[in-house]
């Protein structure tokens, strides 16, 4: 069963019952989700469940919820005040993806990884938010600049966190961008490139929503921000 | 490679993207030509799905003797497996040692190459718990892996005939507390004894590789472009002009936990093998595409590739040693550009080339 076939099935309801870890959920959420949340990375809808069983994040009555027919992006408050972010992919009004923008786990880890040499800018004129207006379908092109600043917002707004950020060699690149009359959502992943000898990276998500005005100039804004992603231990064959 | 089919009919068709595991199980009547296929499969992506599902999730691995030829020949980085009872015996050893395995079907990539020859890459991503014997890994060690295969089938009339099986097994091994380097040296010490013969097939696949005359897809077809690309990184070494037809957004995971966003990445990937192969030649051998939901396109390449080990990187100082390396990258075209890359091959088995194994003790160029 599925929620194309069930049009009833209203993503946000499924979202919820999945962030608590309910079994329901799965009548709407792909077999092959990804779950990147709390610094933790999933694969499979059984393995989500358990995911959100062990660390159920309960949204309030009345987030902030921006959907297209691809994509869901909800914006909501911690009891301490913190805004966090839900981003999910659909197809066919299944959950396909999902990533949380929050605070992560006591046992946030990832996998060790090939450390792989890189040069996000390609040049030295370097752009500070990277992406492309036309990989994201449902975003009307207008919006496309606001993307662009939000996303230097975010990375603005939380890069350094301690450390100074290297401000013209961290990037902000644009994963998901879409928008409903005049709001806009963007999900985007922060490189954080620290102003350290020697040089050290992180990486954080951060959702964005505004409302455009009729120039265009956006006139509320919200941005949520993750913790510091877990960074991958080196592999050395 | 000509098609019987084109590679956007039978949208019905559908590709497990997005799909929930109730739905890909549901039964349906047939809504393909399959001639000679067992009634109870719908279409091709259902026959691998559901296959698979049967032999290794409920554990009727006899089912193989109906869905392989007697002389399939299954083709790994590791060397070839001839003969399905060969397929019985290895599915029934991992499966008594990870016997809660899941195999989500992450993508089908299919073509109908003549009329009834279907090519299936299928992206598997299997989840499994060491609770019994592995033996490289050890014993009941509760260990979780999650390893990334590509599977590239030959099926005619319900019976795979030919496999191509890339998998991302430097991760396994790191996800069983093992590291890839020393069990890639244990298999090469082993390798090094015996009759040197045996590994004959490594040789004549990088011969076919160094002798390979490229065709390409028709320019209207969704693999043209990442073949291309794939072409001008790896062969024509202009790596910006090929991340040029990438998105800037582009998602990367290769093997061994390579995992990043941006064209950067992209290239650091690409550029980080060619730099430890010198003299350096790919052959694409086989292409697919399929629709995606949300107007997205999902192309699988099956590329060959070899070239001598002249260069540092993660697979440790030059060896002059002549490197064959195989696999599948799976991609996501939105509006005809690359959004996603997903490329699998096993680097145990290229590593257990570097130090000497599966016949590769003689620098390139010696004596055999």
């Amino acid at each position: 069963m599925s929620a194309a076939a069930h049009p009833t099935l209203d993503p946000l309801v499924m979202l919820r019952a999945l962030l608590r870890g309910h079994a329901a959920a799965g009548g709407a959420v792909a077999n092959t989700l990804r779950a990147d949340a709390f610094g933790l990375v999933t694969f499979g809808r059984t393995d989500a469940l358990d995911l959100f069983a062990t660390h159920p994040l309960l949204l309030s009555a009345t987030p902030h919820v921006l959907a297209s027919s691809q994509a869901l992006a909800v914006l909501d408050e911690t009891a301490d005040g913190r805004c966090i972010g839900v981003f999910a992919d659909l197809a066919d009004g299944v959950i396909a993806r999902l990533w949380l923008v929050a605070a992560t786990a006591a046992d946030a880890h990832c996998e060790a990884a090939v450390p792989v040499a890189r040069d996000d800018f390609l040049s030295q004129l370097r752009l500070l938010c990277q992406g492309d207006p036309g990989d994201h379908p449902c975003l009307e092109a207008a919006a496309w600049p606001n993307v662009v600043s939000l996303g230097c917002d975010a990375l603005a707004a939380h890069a350094g966190e301690g450390q100074p950020p290297a401000a013209s060699s961290s990037q902000a690149v644009v994963m998901r961008a879409f928008s409903v009359g005049d709001l806009v959502a963007a999900l985007y992943s922060l490189r954080v490139q620290e102003y350290t000898a020697p040089r050290r990276a992180h990486r954080r998500l951060a959702l964005a929503t505004a409302r455009r005005d009729a120039m265009g100039t956006v006139v509320h804004g919200r941005i949520a921000i993750s913790d510091p992603l877990p960074e991958p231990a080196p592999v050395f064959f | 490679m000509s098609v019987a089919l084109p590679w956007d009919q039978l949208p019905a068709v559908r590709s497990p993207v997005g799909r929930t595991a109730a739905e890909l199980l549901a039964q349906r009547p047939r809504r393909q030509a399959l001639p000679g296929f067992d009634p109870l499969y719908s279409d091709i992506v259902d026959y691998i799905v559901r296959c698979t599902h049967r032999i290794w999730e409920e554990k009727d691995v006899g089912l193989c003797r109906t869905h392989y030829v007697d002389s399939c020949v299954m083709h790994t980085l590791n060397g070839p497996s001839s003969g399905l009872e060969n397929v019985v015996q290895g599915t029934l050893a991992a499966l008594s040692a990870y016997a809660d395995r899941q195999v989500i079907a992450d993508d089908v990539i299919w073509s109908e190459d003549s009329p009834g020859m279907f090519y299936s890459s299928h992206r598997i991503t299997s989840r499994s718990t060491l609770e019994g014997t592995d033996a490289a890994y050890g014993q009941a060690t509760g260990r979780a892996q999650m390893a990334t295969t590509v599977a590239d089938c030959v099926v005619r009339e319900n019976l795979i005939i030919e496999e191509w099986l890339f998998r991302d097994n430097a991760r396994a091994a790191l996800q069983m507390q093992q590291m890839p380097g020393a069990v890639a040296r244990a298999q090469a010490e082993a390798d090094c004894s015996g009759d040197p013969a045996r590994h004959g097939w490594r040789r004549e696949w990088m011969d076919r590789v160094r002798g390979f005359t490229q065709i390409w897809p028709d320019s209207d077809h969704p693999a043209h472009s990442p073949a291309r690309v794939l072409h001008a990184a790896w062969c024509d070494d202009l790596y910006g002009e090929a991340a040029s037809q990438v998105s800037p957004s582009i998602e990367v995971l290769w093997p061994t936990g390579r995992n990043g966003w941006g064209r950067g990445y992209w290239i650091g990937c690409l550029m980080q093998l060619r730099a430890q192969l010198q003299h350096f030649d790919l052959a694409i051998e086989h292409w697919a595409a399929r629709p995606l939901p949300n107007d997205e396109v999902a192309v699988a390449l099956r590329w060959s590739a070899c070239g001598v080990h002249s260069g540092p990187g993660p697979w440790g100082p030059p060896t002059g040693r002549e490197i064959l390396v195989a696999g599948s990258s799976h991609y996501v075209l939105r509006k005809g550009r690359i959004v996603r890359d997903q490329t699998v091959f096993d680097e145990l088995a290229v590593l257990r080339q570097v130090h000497g194994g599966l016949g590769a003790a003689a620098p390139a160029g010696g004596a055999a």
